[in-house]
């Protein structure tokens, strides 16, 4: 069976499509692998879930979060320690976000002391490596969910 | 001829290509499938009106039979794993042939246009999706079904330039029947824009 389907589809609803009419959060996603970023960008804006800020370097988001509110972060955590503290900053209110937005975060590994650390910081979803795009869209789904309704835990 | 990821590039294309002829008079099957018994009925690869425009755009780029490129290589990994698909390409469609800039899983570098899925693909700018070939009169009994790489599954977004000549595909095959929901073609549909990018910025800079 042969399906032609536009290059820009219109989506379908799906189990994590975003109401129609709730706009676009404002996400700051810091992811340092280009087609990933890139792909995952393109993707949440076609689908109306985010409207991303893209950056590849911790280093650069904690300068945009010094004068950028955002409604939620996608964190790579492959520089942890200074993706840690960008999260304590958030958390302590020391950046133009509101202090609770819902932080998603990718890891290529995660032991109990990181696991603690991240609980800690009220991290709301933990990405493991290898992961799928689609995976991605999902966590940022959520945060867009969460970001909503500040309320409920994702 | 097929089945392994490649590992070496550039192979002459005397010796690697899959041929419309050749293949007919040879069929191969798979274990438990019937041979060809009467003449083969699928469809070949239609010419589009503009064709001749279309080779002259995809000739100036000056891209074919140019080596291997790591910006597109790339690509076509992150759409195999992401898809968990045994193949994918970026191919150009020449007058006659289908010629791969990059790919894995396919130790072939090109393949005779009149059998190729992405002949068809090229016919129309929406992205073709063929879930199961042996059930699409089109390809039911196609060489590239019936023997290696023995597609079941096939996607092919058309690369599409500026000036609107769709010069080759971002494909994807598999040897079983497959579906793609709304998400996956979005996601294909915005590396087949990261293709195009990078096939424009080369034109650039040539």
């Amino acid at each position: 069976m042969a399906v032609i389907h536009a290059p820009q589809p219109s989506i379908a609803p799906a189990p994590f499509a975003p109401r129609p009419a709730a706009p676009p959060i404002k996400l700051l996603l810091v992811e340092p692998q280009f087609l990933l970023r890139r792909t995952v960008a393109a993707v949440a804006r076609d689908m109306r879930l985010a409207d991303p800020k893209e950056v590849t370097t911790i280093e650069q988001a904690e300068s945009l979060v010094s004068f950028h509110a955002y409604d939620a972060l996608f964190l790579s955590m492959d520089e942890e320690s200074a993706a840690l503290e960008l999260m304590s900053r958030v958390r302590n209110g020391n950046t133009k976000c509101a202090p609770a937005i819902p932080i998603a975060v990718t890891a290529a590994a995660c032991g109990t002391p990181l696991a603690l650390h991240l609980k800690h910081l009220e991290v709301r979803r933990l990405i493991l490596r290898p992961f799928k795009v689609k995976g991605v869209l999902d966590a940022i789904a959520a945060l867009r969910q969460s970001a909503a309704e500040p309320d409920k835990a994702v | 001829m097929v089945d392994a990821a490649p590992k070496q590039h550039g192979i002459a294309h005397t010796r690697c290509a899959v041929s419309l002829k050749k293949t007919r008079q040879q069929p191969k099957t798979r274990q438990g499938e019937t041979a060809w018994t009467c003449a083969p009925t699928m469809i070949s690869a239609p010419i589009p009106p503009a064709d001749e425009r279309r080779l002259q755009a995809l000739r100036e780029m000056l891209i074919l039979d140019t080596p291997p490129e790591e910006r597109f290589d790339r690509i076509v990994r992150f759409a195999s794993d992401e898809f968990d698909m045994p193949i994918a390409m970026v191919s150009l469609v020449d007058a006659k042939r289908l010629w791969f800039k990059a790919r894995v899983g396919l130790d072939v570098c090109e393949v005779d246009r009149e059998i190729s899925f992405c002949g068809h693909a090229i016919a129309q700018p929406q992205i073709l999706v063929v879930e199961d070939a042996l059930h699409d009169e089109r390809f039911h009994d196609n060489p590239l079904v019936t023997g290696a790489p023995h597609a079941r599954f096939y996607a092919g977004a058309p690369l599409q330039l500026p000036g609107g000549e769709i010069i080759g595909t971002l494909c994807m095959i598999d040897r079983q029947p497959r579906t793609l929901d709304d998400i996956d073609l979005a996601i294909f549909s915005s590396l087949r824009e990261l293709v195009v990018s990078e096939l424009v910025s080369q034109e650039v800079a040539v």
